[in-house]
């Protein structure tokens, strides 16, 4: 008998008893308390969807994070790999009757292949929002506040949101004019904020490029960094984002000194179309949360509707709090 | 305060040979210990195995560490910034045998032996031949001179243990330097104090180039 002893768990997931799963439970609790009060709906989407709901959203790199199997028809399901992409398919098909803007949270587990022995989970629960059919600034400072509010909650003063912007480097990358091969190079580059590689990257542009985009990975830090983005470009889209997060800083009163501003940021999900931000902690490695505009994902799953939101990761806010 | 990752592995000594250039106040007489603070440059540096240092910065137990390129190329999924090429630490990937290609032809699968297994698995697949990869911990010359691979894919610095085993280089697949490598979101946080440890490393560097 194969199985005969396999009464422990899988490799990448886990039990959580007692202490940990009261501390989780207290969590939940404050976010939903939270969510409630600011006048958003829970949903519930299910825990397997088509593969193809997910690739509309997570593109190709996290197609290979999907957990997937096929159905007694042959058709691909994968677990569910993102909160964002299952609302938007749902307010696409369940809730297509349903009026605009719709405010909605989860607080749902989601499932991605990682490599376990690097002390990471496949299943992790976030919980978040979506404001979907309102395209306004409003709304995006609505979803940073929202952001705030509750980090303040549960980690006191001790947490940054690090504020971009996908349409400032839209822009930029328009600017210099790139074959499609060469934008992926230079995004490819940018993720990996490789000055030496950059400063080699651009080297055989006209000089006028190379001086002004020669600093361009220092945009990092508060909000004279948007100063500076606004001195070297000139081009409709960065003009438009630089002001959108502008408007935003000035309308943030005291929550002001939780902002970091980061223009040379590449977007970590396809969808996001304006404002992206993470949510970070100084005692932890990666975000604990992520959010952002995405105006063109809906249009994939048949509405033409803008949305805005963000989740956090309750798994590694357990180990800030 | 910024915690800096050094692998203990062939960078060692060029690596604390830079910091104490750039003026860090690295001790000397270093023991076994893994984890030094030094509060005069408000940093403090910790000791781990090469391929280990990405996994520390990725992690945020280190803000920033040095490590090869060789080691990022192999350990591709960890996700952290490549900000910066030290340069030194010149070496290259190669693949090495005992024999030219062209008389292993008849062989196949083709046996590999290698400690980079997915770099080796990569360049392999755009060979365009059978192969079967041994993935070893260390002495990789060993497997090849023994028979247990046909060919090796190792880190080669001058080829003199290649020569000696009776080795030779058939082909550079990557070459290698010393990267400087960033935590994603303390990158953000404290990227004033990491510029500023960078720009002083960085000069140490050119000027030795310039010599």
């Amino acid at each position: 008998m194969v199985f005969k002893n396999k009464f422990d768990i899988p490799n990448g997931f886990r039990d959580l008893f007692l202490e940990s799963a009261l501390k989780r439970k207290k969590i939940e609790r404050e976010i939903e308390n939270i969510f409630l009060k600011k006048g958003f709906n829970p949903v519930i989407p299910p825990t397997v969807e088509f593969s193809s709901v997910f690739l509309q959203g997570i593109g190709e790199d996290g197609f290979y994070k999907l957990l997937q199997f096929f159905n007694d028809k042959g058709e691909l399901l994968s677990l569910r790999a993102d909160l964002t992409c299952s609302v938007a398919r749902m307010v696409c098909t369940t809730l297509s009757n349903l009026k605009t803007p719709l405010r909605v949270y989860y607080i749902s587990n989601i499932f991605r292949k990682v490599k376990a022995e690097n002390r990471k989970f496949i299943e992790t629960t976030q919980a978040g929002i979506e404001i979907i059919g309102d395209s306004s600034i409003e709304s995006d400072i609505e979803t940073i506040e929202l952001a705030i509010l509750i980090m303040k909650k549960l980690c006191g003063n001790k947490f940054y949101i690090i504020l971009s912007h996908s349409q400032f480097l839209d822009g930029l990358l328009d600017e210099i004019n790139l074959y499609e091969e060469e934008r992926i190079k230079a995004i490819e580059i940018l993720k990996k904020r490789s000055k030496f590689q950059w400063s080699n990257f651009i080297k055989n542009f006209p000089s006028q490029i190379r001086n002004k985009f020669d600093n361009f990975l220092d945009f990092i830090g508060d909000e004279k960094i948007l100063l500076k983005g606004e001195e070297i470009l000139k081009n409709e889209k960065s003009k438009r984002a630089i002001s959108q997060l502008r408007e935003i800083y000035h309308s943030m009163g005291s929550k002001k000194k939780y902002l970091l501003f980061d223009l040379a940021k590449v977007k970590n999900f396809d969808y996001y179309t304006g404002i992206i931000f993470s949510i970070t902690s100084p005692k932890l490695g990666f975000p604990v949360g992520n959010g952002g505009r995405y105006d063109e994902l809906l249009k994939k799953f048949g509405r033409d509707l803008p949305a805005v939101g963000f989740s956090l990761n309750i798994d590694l806010l357990e180990e800030v709090i | 305060m910024i915690t800096i990752a050094i692998p203990t592995g062939k960078l060692i000594n060029e690596t604390l040979d830079v910091f104490r250039r750039a003026g860090f106040e690295i001790p000397f007489n270093l023991d076994r210990r893994l984890i030094y603070s030094i509060p005069e440059d408000s940093i403090k540096i910790i000791f781990a195995k090469d391929f280990d240092v990405p996994l520390y910065v990725e992690n945020g137990i280190a803000d920033i560490g040095i490590c090869g390129k060789d080691v990022l190329l192999e350990e591709k999924d960890v996700e952290v910034y490549e900000i910066e090429d030290l340069g030194f630490g010149k070496c290259s990937i190669v693949l090495a045998g005992s024999r030219d290609l062209e008389e292993l032809e008849s062989i196949s699968p083709i046996t590999i032996a290698t400690k980079y297994f997915n770099v080796a698995s990569d360049f392999l697949k755009s060979m365009g031949r059978p192969f079967k990869i041994i993935k070893l911990n260390g002495s990789v010359e060993l497997a090849c001179v023994s028979g247990l691979s046909d060919l090796i894919i190792d880190i080669a610095k001058t080829g003199k243990t290649l020569r000696e085993n009776g080795l030779k280089i058939l082909k550079i697949i990557h070459e290698s330097t010393a990267r400087l490598i960033a935590n994603k979101v303390r990158y953000s946080q404290k990227y004033n104090e990491i510029e500023e440890i960078t720009r002083r490393l960085k000069n140490v560097i050119d000027k030795k180039i310039s010599f």
